[in-house]
């Protein structure tokens, strides 16, 4: 009786180990969004009409953007290593052979963004086809230029502040995970996930721009629906720019700083 | 009366396995070659109240899981093994009270707490009385030395005073049993003999049941009378541990200090070399020619000292391990 | 039964202990918790700005059903936060130490570690709904009392989903992604399941019963809901906490037949 038993569960389980967890992770990439457009479709159904200025079938359009936006830019896998090598020692493994930290996770972050845009892509058709966003591609060739470079701008930004707040481990590695948890909660209330930012009452308003996170999905949105253009792009573009070069100063600084105190414990 | 029985123990997995690389991840997410791991393979013994009983074998042989089907954590594939008068996997807790599993390198207690607390669940957990718990808390605290330690934090000790305190911890509920998995294994010379004192000790006074898996001879030696070998999930062995010498042993070594230079070709016809550091030479003799040989070299060569001695242990089992006496 | 009890009660103070002893980590996460809960009531701010009802609710009633929504949600990571830290136990092989001891293997990996930070989020969570509650609603003590049996089924429903996960993670070890699907899915009760379309809202009633969970209570309370639905609600909730503990019993012989 527990032989067959046995077999079925061992091969059951073999099967599954790690292509589950794969597969688990794109459900839930996949899930997150259309949990938002349920949410939405819910609210609008009752009403049918516009809410804060936005139509149904724009409000869909966005949520679809987000998921587009947000597999390029929020895909990192550095952040859930960097801390765990700092708390367990296994940084100095890193630090005796000739190659820089940042630029090693930044380089395997590149990789895994690359699959994860590979998968993306069929993700996205599927949804396309399944929820029929109006989605209109930007003709204008500038404005592709401008989307590709505004979405490079943000995975850096992202990259750097991802890299920033695992740094924290160097003196508080107990405390990885609080830091994580904040930025975690800040990127999904603050960066658009759920709604256009303009949606926001002023004072919120005033106060996100006074961080980066509306960086990392609102406004490559906005350009790409060419609500953004000409000289206020050029406007974000320079928020980027300077927002990129205080994250990469601060994990910079930060590193050096944090590498002193580095005890290697734990090895 | 047997306290514990293993009747033709069997316990069989089924592993897959992955071509390396890309490529090798790739195809194996479509198709997968299942392998059969014979764990345990028909193991058959029984081990009387109060005995210390070592198993060893080469990582793999089977020796954690055979302990692991005794504890109750796995279920056999085939085979009866009563413990105490229980089954195992069924798991009483009536059962699970009278005995303890202490795996080397894995803990228990909790790690920014003092030991006291861990103690303290563990007595709840175990539904210790007060007053025995605080007579065998003495009693451990004393044979391990670790009075001032109790109310320390856990993750402020040492490695050897953190394994003492998994020990009382494992041992607050005086188990009749004790299932030691490796207990030897990450610790530094001294602190290994400390444990084996500990293990020996604590089977003196106690008259605990022991049984312990290790792969280092030095566990085996010191401790156990009753040594199980296990290898590729077969039992090759059981006895003591004289008997496996006479058993497998067929070869003597004679260990010769010359007092003048010898050429080691000339020493080759009395046997095999397996030492050649002028002026001392050890050789190995056929059991049966040891005498004569001895006499022989006494005779042609100059000697300053010579010795007969048995084989090493280590020696003997890696040789069973390899297949040439299997019995 | 008493003795489970006097050993959660061991783990919970200690959890808590441990935690209280963080406090720089204790303002993070508080901030945090609060901050997200916060920050969807300017969604909701955006809803009835346009329109003046949300699937037929009143902005009050909208609120408290949020508000429970949380209350209920807490209360769920408040009691249950050690299933998050499953896996490591499960690859680390530890989980055999506990699964040898004489206690309920689920005390230590379901109940083990209670969250301090959602109690606290809890007790503020409490207090608002002490002050909104009366200065919005009228609740009569059949409110109530529905209200607290339907909370009672909602932790049941919540302790189960929570042991399902438990057991997907004896089975296939990966699950920290499967805790973060769930909690996603919670999230659509911020709003009452009425809102949602009709195949939705069955998935969510009969399929995960998020929607029992969550909206029903908060119905309860405001006397929206027949006493016939309030018990057979509870009768899905036993009945659903029944079928995740045999699901548990059956993963664990699993563990038993082919870990190495």
């Amino acid at each position: 009786m527990k032989k067959y038993l046995t077999v079925f569960h061992t091969s059951w389980q073999n099967e599954f180990t790690y292509r589950l967890n794969f597969i688990l992770w794109r459900v839930r990439n996949i899930l997150r969004i259309l949990l938002t457009y349920f949410l939405w479709n819910g609210v609008f159904l009752q009403n049918n009409n516009i809410i804060a200025g936005f139509t149904k079938p724009q409000m869909l359009t966005y949520v679809f953007l987000v998921l587009l936006v947000q597999s390029i830019v929020l895909s990192a896998p550095s952040g859930d290593s960097i801390g765990g090598e700092i708390g367990s020692g296994e940084l100095s493994n890193y630090l005796v052979k000739p190659v820089g930290y940042l630029r090693y996770w930044f380089t395997r972050d590149l990789s895994s963004k690359l699959l994860n845009i590979l998968f993306s892509a069929g993700e996205l058709s599927i949804l396309y086809l399944l929820l029929k966003p109006q989605v209109i591609l930007p003709s204008n060739l500038i404005t592709i230029l401008l989307f590709i470079l505004i979405l490079t701008l943000s995975s850096l930004i992202y990259f750097f502040l991802e890299v920033s707040t695992r740094f924290v481990a160097f003196w508080m590695p107990e405390f990885t995970w609080g830091f994580t948890f904040l930025t975690l909660v800040f990127i999904e209330t603050l960066s658009g996930m759920i709604f256009p930012l303009s949606l926001f009452p002023p004072f919120l308003l005033f106060m996100v721009h006074l961080t980066p996170f509306p960086y990392l999905i609102y406004y490559p949105i906005s350009v790409f629906v060419g609500t953004i253009s000409g000289i206020s792009a050029l406007a974000v573009v320079a928020a980027m720019l300077f927002w990129l070069v205080v994250l990469y100063k601060l994990s910079k600084f930060i590193w050096s700083r944090g590498i002193r105190v580095y005890a290697s414990e734990g090895r | 009366m047997p306290i514990i029985t293993v009747n033709h123990l069997k316990k069989h997995y089924q592993v897959h396995q992955k071509d390396p690389g890309l490529s090798g991840s790739i195809k194996s997410l479509f198709h997968r070659k299942y392998y059969d791991v014979k764990a345990v393979d028909g193991v058959s013994f029984s081990i009387e109240p109060g005995e210390l009983v070592g198993f060893i074998g080469p990582n793999g042989a089977g020796k954690t899981t055979t302990l692991k089907v005794l504890s109750g954590l796995l279920y056999p594939s085939s085979g009866d093994v009563s413990v105490l008068g229980y089954i195992p996997w069924e798991r009483k807790p009536a059962f699970q009270k009278q005995f303890s599993l202490v795996m080397g390198q894995k803990n228990q207690l909790w790690w920014d707490l003092p030991a006291m607390e861990s103690f303290l669940l563990n007595k709840e957990i175990y539904e210790v009385a007060d007053d025995q718990f605080k007579n065998t808390l003495d009693e451990l605290v004393d044979l391990l030395d670790v009075k001032d330690l109790l109310k320390v934090q856990v993750r402020k000790l040492s490695l050897g005073q953190r394994m003492k305190m998994e020990l009382i911890a494992a041992l607050i509920h005086s188990p009749k049993i004790l299932f030691l998995d490796e207990p030897t294994i990450g610790l530094d010379v001294v602190m290994q003999k400390k444990m084996r004192d500990f293990i020996k000790d604590y089977n003196r006074k106690f008259n605990a049941t022991i049984l312990l898996t290790s792969h280092y001879m030095d566990d085996v030696k010191e401790l156990c009378k009753r040594t199980i070998i296990i290898d590729k999930g077969k039992l090759l062995f059981d006895g003591a541990l004289s008997e496996i010498i006479k058993k497998y042993a067929d070869h003597k070594l004679l260990t010769i200090v010359f007092s003048n230079g010898v050429e080691q070709k000339d020493l080759e016809k009395y046997g095999v070399i397996k030492e050649f550091e002028s002026p001392k030479v050890v050789i190995s003799v056929k059991r049966e020619e040891a005498p004569k040989v001895a006499a022989k070299i006494l005779e042609k060569f100059p000697v300053e000292d010579l010795n007969i001695e048995e084989p090493q242990i280590e020696d003997i089992i890696r040789e069973v391990f390899t297949g040439k006496d299997v019995a | 039964m008493k003795k489970s009890l006097k050993i959660w009660w061991f783990y919970t103070a200690n959890s808590f202990q441990q935690m209280a002893a963080n406090r720089v980590a204790m303002v993070i996460f508080l901030f945090g918790k609060i901050f997200r809960i916060a920050m969807f009531f300017v969604f909701l701010n955006l809803v009835f700005f346009s329109a003046k009802s949300l699937g037929g609710y009143t902005p009050s009633q909208a609120i408290l059903f949020y508000l429970i929504f949380n209350l209920i949600d807490t209360t769920g990571q408040l009691l249950f936060r050690e299933v998050y830290r499953f896996r490591p136990l499960l690859v680390s092989g530890d989980l055999d130490l506990i699964l040898v001891k004489p206690i309920n293997p689920l005390v230590r990996v379901l109940l083990g570690g209670a969250d301090l930070f959602d109690l606290v989020v809890f007790a503020a969570l409490l207090v608002i709904l002490l002050i909104y509650i009366p200065s919005n609603f009228i609740v009569t003590w059949p409110f109530f009392f529905g209200f607290l049996i339907l909370f009672v089924g909602s932790l049941l429903i919540s302790a189960a989903l929570h042991i399902a996960i438990l057991s997907f993670g004896i089975l296939f070890i990966s699950i920290d992604h499967l805790v973060m699907i769930y909690r996603d899915l919670t999230a659509l009760m911020r709003i009452p399941a009425d809102v949602y379309s009709a195949p939705l809202r069955f998935l969510l009633t009969f399929i995960i019963p998020l929607a029992v969970m969550f909206t029903l209570p908060a119905k309860a309370l405001m006397g929206l809901i027949t006493w016939p639905n309030i018990m057979l609600s509870l009768i899905i909730s036993y009945f659903i906490f029944h079928i995740s503990l045999i699901f548990w019993r059956w993963s664990l012989r699993f563990y038993g037949s082919a870990s190495s």
